[in-house]
């Protein structure tokens, strides 16, 4: 059969009403169309309720397997995440950062007696944490405003860039903060700090390779 | 005489891999099709089964997918991925061996 604009408004209204995420409304959507359109019948939104309920067991179904697919896609992501991350100690990445790490320490032992001023490492640390946090909520909120569901990703995404946040807030308030938890020693905080610096960079860097890659593009 | 759809659940991850390494590219409902057609209609693909076999798959990294706008609306297609190459052989060659097992355990002799 062939729709009109208007029943495949209708058919969109109907799977949006038994989806939670965008991926699946779109996935299920082009299948209850072609479905359709196979079909000699005439239209009708009980059919297209069939459809649903004979194709994918229904709305219940439909997001309990959501559920399950959002889990592994979490995973999926974490996963390649690592991998990203276990690159920046590989070949042609490792140059690079062994340069980047002995060169904090050539700035460490050189300051050793005369005190290394960590105050603007530790807020660009803080500023990059923050910035990838509001990444998730600017793609989230605004990026994609126009998009009716949520991404079937935005879990991994939050998970991601606030890990940051968490890390350096903990670190912050235990260890360098001039009022910290814990008192340190003025080179044991240097440490801290430059270690922490060299994580948010292969950190920061990772995720960018691994969102240009897998997340930035429309499938999952 | 329609197949009990239960005895190919288990194959079902092999029978997908399979299609998608002889089409270099499909969606969900042209796979459902491909099965209809060439099994005549005697094996029926559902897609309560279909699509979390394809999820899953996407998870354990063995199929790539990409999007493309058809007809105004986004369709999602499924290919092997590099890993995915390599495992089709592994599943094809393990459902040979099973096949020739339950040939011998059911006292079964080719059609053919």
């Amino acid at each position: 059969m062939k729709l009109t604009a208007e029943q495949q408004q209708e058919v969109a209204s109907l799977v949006s009403g038994t989806t939670k995420y965008r991926e699946t409304y779109d996935e299920v959507y082009d299948h209850v169309l072609n479905r359709l359109m196979a079909e000699n019948q005439v239209y009708s939104f009980t059919l297209v309720d069939e459809i649903l309920t004979e194709d994918f067991g229904g709305g219940t179904e439909i997001l309990a397997n959501e559920t399950i697919h959002a889990k592994h896609i979490t995973k999926r992501y974490f996963r390649l995440f690592k991998g990203e991350i276990i690159n920046a100690f590989k070949w042609p990445q490792l140059p690079a950062n062994l340069v980047m790490i002995m060169s904090w320490g050539f700035v460490y032992y050189s300051t050793l007696k005369t005190g290394f001023n960590t105050k603007p490492i530790n807020a660009s640390i803080g500023i990059i944490a923050i910035l990838m946090c509001l990444f998730y909520y600017l793609k989230r909120y605004y990026l994609d405003r126009k998009l009716q569901k949520p991404s079937i990703k935005y879990s991994f995404l939050q998970a991601s860039t606030s890990i940051g946040v968490s890390l350096y807030v903990f670190m912050f308030f235990w260890f360098l903060s001039p009022d910290s938890i814990l008192e340190i020693s003025r080179n044991l905080k240097t440490i801290i700090v430059l270690s922490l610096f060299c994580c948010t960079s292969i950190y920061l860097r990772a995720f960018i390779k691994l969102y240009n890659k897998k997340i930035k593009v429309l499938a999952v | 005489m329609a197949v009990n759809n239960e005895l190919f659940k288990g194959t079902l991850q092999t029978i997908i891999l399979n299609l998608l390494s002889e089409n270099e590219r499909m969606y969900g409902y042209e796979i459902t099709q491909k099965v209809k057609s060439i099994t005549q209609g005697e094996l029926l693909l559902k897609e309560g089964a279909l699509y979390p076999a394809l999820h899953k798959l996407e998870a354990e990294g063995l199929l790539e997918t990409t999007t493309e706008v058809v007809e105004n609306r986004l369709r999602k297609y499924y290919s092997l991925s590099k890993d995915g190459e390599k495992e089709v052989v592994n599943k094809l060659r393990e459902a040979k061996d099973f096949i020739a097992q339950l040939q011998l355990l059911l006292n079964l002799k080719p059609s053919f």
